[in-house]
């Protein structure tokens, strides 16, 4: 079951809505827990275990942490002054012991099911480099679905209780359920404790409004997903499974489309995601800001897939470039080398710790490690560059703030994108690295003047749609980049003109989304990472 | 506060600190003058400031980056 | 907002969307069962442009049944009806769904399931999201966006068209594959799907109920048969008491897998469906006493297409 597949919208979804304000207050937390663990269990079947299992030792060291900080506190509040000093750093160790283990059962159980091939993969290829005859055993584990988003949700609580910033959970059930929310667990958005665990567990009634604005985002997230992603598929797998016949004009055109179809995808299935969670009065965190109105590279990572960049920022990009060595280094070198390029050196080395993370967090696989030192590439340029740029716009007397250099950097931005996802998309580096020189080796125009695009799996009228629908939502993008809200407005307007919009845009999902014969259902891109 | 302006000022000039309360929010402060900025507090004012705090909330406006420090100070 | 007034507006709602999607599943209905009309499968679903109650005997189920039964060689030799509502990888709520299409406007004596089909495993949701899409024409014809016409808009729906060649598809090509003896005796049979029990169980009712003899056949395939699934089939045809034909068997069809297959034994070529064709019309003739329509000048189309049919095969 997919968030988009009729037995989710059609079934599941009406079901857990109908129990949840069947039963009274006090009880709809359990209605959302035990659909969610249905619905983990449609998926990924006996790998619930793997849920339950992770749920209570995420639990159990919640409550280590808090336990150690009172015994730490109680022990304070007897001592005398100069004790105190002393309780509180062997507190803060213990407490530092507990977290690291905590970690450690986490990332290790993460590992185990979904780096282990790659891992041994990579030992073997070392044992025949140095000529020892001994191979490990490859052992292949399914890894759940959604997993890699879960174990972040996981880690972020941990370190938030160990932090101070939430209090450890005593209660079980509310912890599994802030865990395992079923519209989040396959592809996020990640969420905090903070932001998500107390209200799911309040249990408010179903509201008119906000069940109507919850119906509203799941069908605009349709229509990205199914109208859009799910044709596009269908050229995008040609090109890139065929790329060796295909001149660099298609094989450019195939990167294009495929960035358009992971935008369209992952964004439409957020759209459902949030909505779903809307339908119950819960507010998940956006996770896309119209990424293609980025002005550089870090721009864009600041509005395509928000929640992780957030996670990076908080518990791995701060944490390395302000821990004692770097912040000694950043005050050293900015007395040296000034404001701009001091504290660079020491936030470089904790961003390229982010996007290796970023990478490697995708899968296991050389391509994705190179994905991320690509964009930590272009994000380092931006910065070390940034007083050159500086210089040119003064000198030139241009303003970068107009509107005709504002296009141009969202050009070259998104230019630098389209590239990147070519070794996003590309089965290994190898491919990468071919695809891309053949799109320089052998451009032309030529098919798309001759016809032979209209031959490549969708005719036609398939990219009128694609033309026409594209350019609606490049509209609707841009009010949302002037802060016009859509749905308020419309909201706003009579009954019958409301309905209307409904109607409309529920049967062009019908009529032009991309199912039934001669489509291939299409599994939600993020879900396997 | 008038010393954080200063710092401000030198770190990323050309912005409205006193008024602008979306520092972050509106990308006026990266997070490399984030890194500048906190290396700089925490010489002149004599705190620490420990990764937790460093949320949109705390640097939003020089007035919360005032009240992040001012509170620092007393836990001290 | 009031309760009433949400319920009020949620029916209001609702009954308008129904309505919708009645008025729009009308009009993209394919108003004929050609291609260029938007219809689906059309070599199986030809069966609803022939004449009213004309065909003797439907034989139903996956590749295997127009790889292996040629109607109009049977027609030929014995004067009986036929037609194959077959599709590449039928399931059996297809097959039942051909059956009570068919009978709308056709009275077979005979009804025939190819039992390649019975071993083919889904899910309930696959069974649930097509019966959604028989009922809700607009979901499976959807695609016809495409190609509407203003006729769409106005004009009944008439079927016109016909399989010149009933169903079957003439395949000239040979891979041959090494002969063995595939159907050696196995301690276990295989399981039929739980689902594909209540669809067979479906169509020997529905079949019961019109007085239709409902028959089992297992067409000749060295990839696809095999004595495990022999037993299960003959086991339930015993149990139901369905008369059951596996022509794997029996050896007086002599097909030789140098020769007779398409791809390795998967499927037979058209020299393979002539052996089998000869035998399961000489089957048919004999035990379920059929018509013989050559004289008879309502099936002259018949004449023509054997004509042309002739030709083809050569």
């Amino acid at each position: 079951m997919q968030y988009c597949d009729m037995s989710y919208l059609l079934l599941f979804l009406p079901l857990v809505m109908l129990f949840y304000s069947l039963v009274t207050k006090e009880k709809r937390w359990i209605v959302l827990l035990v659909s969610s663990y249905l619905f983990f269990y449609l998926l990924s079947g006996k790998l619930l275990v793997y849920l339950v299992l992770s749920t209570f030792s995420i639990h159990h060291f919640g409550l280590w942490l808090h336990d150690v900080e009172q015994v730490g506190k109680k022990a304070m509040e007897e001592a005398a002054k100069e004790e105190k000093k002393r309780i509180r750093e062997s507190m803060n160790k213990r407490k530092r012991n507990v977290l690291i283990l905590g970690i450690f059962v986490q990332i290790g159980m993460l590992s185990l099911v979904k780096y282990l091939p790659f891992f041994c993969f990579n030992i073997n290829q070392l044992f025949e480099f140095i000529g020892v005859n001994f191979r490990i055993k490859q052992y292949h584990f399914l890894a759940p679905i959604g997993i890699s988003f879960y174990t972040l949700m996981a880690l972020s609580y941990l370190i938030d209780v160990y932090r101070g910033k939430c209090i450890a959970d005593k209660n079980l059930g509310r912890l599994a359920l802030y865990l395992a929310f079923f519209p989040q667990i396959m592809e996020g958005p990640i969420a905090r404790y903070h932001e998500t665990a107390l209200k799911l567990y309040e249990g408010e009634k179903l509201h008119y409004q906000t069940v109507c604005f919850g119906m509203q985002r799941i069908l605009f997230g349709l229509l990205k997903k199914m109208v859009i992603a799910d044709r596009l598929n269908i050229i995008v797998e040609n090109i890139f499974s065929n790329y060796a016949t295909y001149n660099g004009g298609i094989l450019f055109l195939g990167i294009i489309f495929y960035t358009i179809e992971l935008y369209m995808d992952f964004s439409g299935v957020m759209d459902v995601v949030i909505g779903s969670a809307e339908i119950f009065n819960i507010a998940l965190p956006e996770n896309f800001r119209q990424p293609f109105f980025s002005k550089s590279i870090s721009d864009f990572w600041s509005r395509w897939h928000i929640t992780l960049g957030t996670w990076f920022k908080e518990y791995i990009f701060y944490p390395i470039s302000l821990s004692k060595g770097s912040k000694k280094m950043t005050s050293a070198l900015r007395k040296k080398m000034g404001n701009h390029f001091g504290p660079l050196c020491a936030g470089s080395i904790a961003l390229l710790c982010v996007w290796l993370l970023n990478g490697l967090w995708h899968g296991a696989g050389y391509h994705y490690i190179f994905f991320g030192i690509y964009h930590f590439t272009f994000i380092l340029l931006g910065n070390v560059l940034e007083p050159l740029f500086l210089k040119f716009y003064q000198i030139t007397k241009l303003n970068r703030e107009s509107k005709s250099i504002h296009i141009v950097r969202i050009l070259k931005t998104t230019v630098i994108v389209f590239f990147g996802e070519l070794f996003f998309k590309a089965p290994t580096l190898r491919i990468g690295f071919i695809m891309f020189k053949r799109i320089f080796a052998t451009f032309t125009f030529k098919s798309f003047t001759d016809g032979f695009i209209l031959k490549l799996g969708l005719d036609g009228r398939d990219f009128i749609i694609l033309g026409v629908t594209l350019f609606l939502l490049f509209l609707i993008s841009i009010l949302h980049e002037k802060n016009i809200s859509l749905r308020e407005e419309i909201s706003k307007k009579p009954i019958y003109i409301r309905w209307l919009c409904y109607y409309v845009l529920l049967f062009y999902i019908i009529i032009f989304g991309a199912y039934g014969a001669g489509y291939i259902p299409v599994d939600p891109m993020y879900a396997n990472f | 506060m008038k010393q954080l302006l200063t710092i401000l000022e030198s770190i990323k000039p050309g912005v409205d600190y006193e008024n602008c309360i979306t520092l972050i929010d509106e990308h006026h402060l990266d997070s490399l003058s984030i890194l500048s900025l906190v290396a700089e507090i925490e010489d002149e004012f004599d705190v620490v400031i420990p990764t937790v705090e460093i949320i949109p909330a705390n640097f939003n406006s020089a007035e919360s980056i005032m009240n992040l420090i001012t509170r620092l100070q007393e836990e001290e | 907002m009031t309760k009433t007034k949400i319920l009020v507006r949620i029916s209001l709602f609702s009954m308008i969307l129904l309505l919708l999607i009645m008025i729009l599943s009308f009009l993209f209905m394919p108003k004929n069962n050609l291609k260029d009309f938007g219809m689906d499968q059309v070599s199986a679903n030809g069966i609803l442009g022939e004449k009213k109650n004309t065909i003797d005997v439907l034989i139903l189920g996956d590749s295997e049944t127009y790889t292996s039964f040629s109607p109009l060689q049977m027609y030929e030799a014995h004067g009986f009806t036929s037609y194959i509502c077959g599709t590449s990888g039928q399931r059996l709520y297809d097959s039942y769904d051909f059956l009570e299409k068919t009978l709308e406007n056709q009275k077979p004596k005979v009804v025939i399931l190819e039992t390649n089909a019975i071993f083919r495993d889904y899910d309930l949701k696959t069974t649930v999201l097509a019966k959604w899409k028989n009922l809700i024409p607009l979901l499976k014809y959807h695609n016809r966006w495409k190609n509407l016409t203003i006729h769409d808009f106005s004009s009944k729906i008439t079927y016109t068209y016909t399989d010149p060649n009933k169903g079957f598809r003439i395949k000239k090509g040979i891979m041959p594959v090494k002969n063995h003896d595939y159907m050696k005796k196995m301690d276990k049979s295989k399981t039929i799907p739980k689902l594909n029990i209540h669809y067979l169980d479906k169509m020997k009712d529905l079949c019961d109920e019109l007085g239709i003899t409902f028959i089992l056949i297992s067409s000749k395939s060295i990839k696809n048969w095999n004595d495990a699934k022999h037993q299960s089939v003959s086991n339930y045809a015993n149990q139901k008491e369905i008369a059951y034909y596996d022509l794997n068997l029996i050896s007086e069809i002599e097909i030789d897998w140098q020769t007779d297959t398409v791809d390795k034994g998967d499927h037979l070529n058209l020299d393979g469906a002539k052996k089998v064709s000869k035998y399961v019309g000489d089957l048919l003739k004999e035990t379920y006493d059929l018509p013989d329509h050559r004289e008879d000048k309502n099936y002259s189309s018949w004449e023509r297409d054997l004509e042309k049919y002739k030709a083809l095969v050569g």
